[in-house]
């Protein structure tokens, strides 16, 4: 009977040809002398069969994005969002630069260039710079206002500034 | 780690730690959550992770999840540690039937095995899925899990006594039936 219970223990290792050359023919001896292990042999197969004949299932579609956001969101300093941060930085200092190019004069640069805007196009072409870049600072995180103020100093419009320094969290994104 | 390897991880160990969940707790949103909390765990501890090992480690991860998970259902089920009268019961109920894993078909066959499975201790239904259906080899699996081949035959073993108990027994009230704890 325990020689019985020591070739059983056995048996999964036996069908699924894990057993060394020794082990092997052991349990072969025994099995053509033992009805109830050659059962338990035939149990063993048709739970390997039955389970190794699951089909598998494709994970879902979504399961990636899911993965991939709760990954960002276990690590909020990873590389990737750092770097995402980094060049939303740079793009709103960029932009700012160029709209205040545009709006601001400079007098270190000499007269302007001649140009056929009317006085009344130029203040409305600059107040819609103005109200984007207001509108732009609403939803700039805190790093981003102060990196912008930083930059550009007393030279921004006051509308622009009172935008910057509202203390209010971002409408969206950023550590603000 | 960069995301380039993490990519590539998630991509060729993310249906093979799905499927095992599916079939450990046979639930698919289940499944989900523990194979997202596989992968974020592996992105936590990437730097701990010997490099060619992460599929291994996932899978430890996927099935310490897995029985965290039905030991906390069961747990409220007040009914841990006892024989699992619901399981039992879903024996004739549900024969043919699809299952709780509702985007795949099932035999009828591997469909009451199944059910029968949820009668071992999640630990055993664990390794099973792994060996027979992931066709994982004891060895292989006593290193995932950091166990001897001995231990898992052992567990095996005593598995498929109990399923065969389960699986023979005469559908009666009062029925006791101990649950293999292996």
């Amino acid at each position: 009977m325990n020689r019985c219970r020591e070739i059983e223990i056995e048996l999964a290792a036996f069908a699924g040809g894990e057993l060394g050359p020794t082990e092997r023919e052991q349990v072969r001896c025994h099995l053509n002398e033992c009805a109830e292990c050659r059962a338990e042999l035939a149990r063993e197969m048709t739970l390997r069969e039955t389970l190794g004949g699951l089909p598998g299932a494709s994970s879902p579609v979504n399961l990636d994005n899911r993965i991939r956001a709760a990954v960002h969101a276990a690590e909020p300093d990873s590389p990737s969002l750092w770097s995402r941060y980094r060049l939303g930085t740079a793009i709103t200092i960029a932009a700012a630069g160029l709209a205040l190019a545009l709006i601001l004069p400079n007098p270190g640069r000499g007269p302007a260039p001649q140009q056929s805007w009317t006085d009344k196009e130029i203040a409305a072409a600059r107040e819609e710079v103005v109200f984007s870049l207001a509108l732009t600072a609403r939803v700039l995180d805190r790093t981003q206002k102060s990196a912008i103020i930083e930059v550009f100093a007393n030279q921004l419009p006051n509308s622009v500034n009172e935008s910057l320094k509202l203390n209010k969290p971002a409408i969206s994104g950023g550590n603000g | 780690m960069d995301h380039a390897q993490f990519t590539q991880l998630l991509e060729s160990n993310r249906d093979r730690v799905y499927n095992h969940a599916l079939y450990c707790l046979r639930d698919p949103e289940d499944a989900q959550d523990v194979t997202q909390d596989a992968f974020v765990k592996l992105w936590r501890n990437c730097g701990d992770i010997t490099p060619g090992k992460e599929a291994g480690w996932l899978m430890r991860v996927a099935h310490n999840l897995c029985i965290d998970l039905v030991r906390r259902r069961r747990a409220q089920r007040n009914n841990f540690g006892f024989p699992d009268p619901d399981a039992l019961e879903r024996l004739p109920d549900t024969d043919g039937q699809p299952g709780p894993e509702n985007a795949i078909h099932l035999d009828q066959q591997q469909q009451i095995l199944l059910n029968a499975m949820d009668t071992l201790a999640p630990e055993t239904r664990s390794v099973l899925v792994m060996h027979y259906f992931q066709e994982m080899k004891l060895q292989e699996i006593a290193e995932v899990l950091d166990k001897t081949v001995s231990a898992l035959k052992v567990q095996i073993h005593r598995a498929r006594k109990s399923l065969r108990l389960v699986l023979t027994a005469p559908r009666e009230p009062g029925l006791d039936i101990k649950r293999e704890t292996g």
